[in-house]
């Protein structure tokens, strides 16, 4: 069986906007998202800036009741949901139900629940704990909670690979609607951990830029300054579906995924394997999954962290896979201007990318202002570029050395 | 502290409605919906609020007509048998439950303020 699977639905809830239009006007006028943390006192903390969703009201898309028991990152992957729902006009019911999934990935779960209830526990005992608390921090309790109020009945999980999982989980419902177990899903990333022990835990790792006077700035991946990425939060999520279930009820499409890579290091806890070997595999997997030769990509949205390390590795994998042809593929790193969503960059980055091509602007790597001698290649600097994209790739790679690479299309019949 | 505001307080931040469709003689699930997992989530913040210690069972009268049925097996005397197993209720509002079982679940506000007030006073 040799489906097809199409892009035709998308919702955003990142740093720089709620909703589609805001996040990729924002990010098309190379805008930052990032400034100082407000979600909880960080003077004693090495790192005082993150990308923050402002202005989100989670009453906006549930009741008020329910709004108060639910964690930060489930409300997000609610609304998100909602959005890409609307956007795709799909309307599930009793007779689609048990084919439409939802798969979404997310690092961390509901970290700040766990931190307060442990604070609350310590001080006032064991009685106080709320009967929420469970619920609140399982990670699987967004896609569980989509479908709740959605009516999904297809299959339903949460995968968890750190900051590639927003991209695996895509690819996992790809596979599952492509192997015939569902027909279409609500797919991507999301993460909600701005909180007092993410931020000292990631800066105990040295991950994290300090540039704390100048917050927009401080996420400057492929730069020569750049000093560690900048934590931020959000949701994004597709509504995928076969293309014949689009064409047939005259959807309209962003793109199609066409390719899926995913594998492993298999080197280091927290660093990526030298010369970024693991990831080259892994974009390589992507490419032969997809049917595509190296030379036929047009953009590359790069996992581009803004630590050292990874900017590094990242452009040499590009090097081994894509030959010559690298110096001549548009590649940016959005993570400039949204900070790194983690659990959800994968999710919201393959929206870019969707969006890329459906509109043929390709987003630029704000705060370049001078590459890194090993960072060579067109990484979109400053300003969006008009051009034409029939081809892309977008990378995740997360702690443990997993990897995950999407390739998506222009759809043409 | 009152302690009936403060339970209506309570009860309408959980179950998001007004203070003003609280009442004592309000019954909690017949009225209110309040569906098993609102009142865990109340018995939690009830602790919260008086700083005590609740038995759920014992405050949401949970195994009332278990109760009722040992008491018959035991040819006991019903009012007496609840009194024993819910000491915060008075001997009216019991000979009130007993009358009232028809018509679905008995819990009513005043229940809780009886249970607070009665821990309050036993610690």
């Amino acid at each position: 069986m040799d489906r097809r699977v199409v892009i035709s639905g998308i919702g955003l809830i990142t740093p720089l906007g709620i909703g589609v239009k805001e996040t990729w006007t924002a990010l098309c006028e190379g805008k930052s998202g990032i400034a100082g943390i407000t979600r909880f006192d960080p003077s004693d903390f090495e790192t005082k800036i993150a990308g923050e969703v402002k202005d989100f009201h989670p009453e906006d898309f549930l009741p008020k009741k329910e709004a108060r028991r639910t964690e930060t990152f489930i409300a997000y992957a609610i609304a998100t949901a909602r959005m890409a729902m609307e956007d795709s006009g799909f309307e599930i019911n009793s007779s689609n139900a048990d084919r439409v999934a939802v798969i979404t990935g997310c690092g961390l779960g509901g970290l700040g629940c766990i931190e307060e209830t442990t604070k609350l526990m310590e001080k006032r005992g064991p009685k106080r704990v709320s009967p929420f608390y469970i619920p609140m921090l399982l990670g699987n309790m967004a896609p569980g909670m989509v479908s709740i109020h959605l009516g999904a009945k297809g299959p339903n999980f949460s995968l968890t690979t750190a900051c590639a999982s927003g991209t695996h989980a895509i690819g996992e419902a790809f596979r599952i609607i492509k192997r015939g177990d569902a027909d279409a899903a609500i797919t991507g990333g999301v993460e909600a951990v701005i909180t007092p022990t993410c931020i000292a835990g990631f800066n105990a790792l040295k991950a994290l830029s300090t540039r704390n006077d100048d917050p927009q700035k401080a996420s400057r991946p492929f730069d020569r300054d750049r000093d560690g990425f900048v934590v931020a939060e959000g949701c994004g999520l597709f509504f995928i579906e076969t293309l014949e279930s689009a064409l047939k009820r005259g959807a309209h499409i962003y793109a199609e995924i066409c390719g899926y890579g995913l594998n492993s290091d298999g080197y280091h806890m927290t660093a990526p394997s030298p010369e970024g070997e693991g990831a080259a595999r892994c974009m390589k997997m992507a490419l032969d999954d997809a049917g595509i030769a190296y030379d036929q990509v047009d953009y590359i949205n790069a996992h581009g962290t803004s630590t050292p390390l990874n900017d590094v590795y990242e452009t040499m994998a590009i090097k081994s896979v894509f030959r010559e042809k690298a110096y001549s593929i548009a590649i940016s790193s959005t993570k400039s201007m949204t900070g790194h969503l983690l659990g959800a960059a994968g999710g919201v980055e393959a929206a870019f990318t969707a969006l890329t091509i459906h509109d043929d602007i390709i987003p630029p790597t704000i705060n370049l202002d001078n590459p890194a001698k090993e960072c060579d290649l067109d990484y979109v600097p400053h300003t969006a570029r008009k051009t034409k994209v029939e081809i892309a790739m977008t990378n995740s790679f997360g702690f443990g050395g997993t990897n995950a690479t999407l390739m998506l299309k222009k759809y043409h019949d | 502290m009152d302690i009936l505001k403060k339970v209506k307080e309570i009860l309408a931040e959980i179950l998001d409605i007004d203070e003003e469709e609280i009442a004592p003689e309000t019954y909690l699930i017949r009225d209110l919906n309040a569906e098993s997992i609102d009142l865990l989530e109340l018995a939690v913040a009830l602790n919260s609020a008086f700083n005590i210690k609740i038995n759920d069972d014992e405050i949401f009268l949970r195994n009332l007509r278990p109760y009722l049925t040992e008491a018959k097996e035991k040819q006991a005397d019903e009012v007496a048998y609840l009194l024993g197993n819910f000491p915060f209720l008075t001997k009216d509002r019991i000979t009130q439950i007993l009358g009232d079982l028809q018509g679905g679940p008995v819990l009513k506000v005043k229940d809780l303020v009886s249970y607070v007030a009665w821990m309050g006073k036993t610690g």
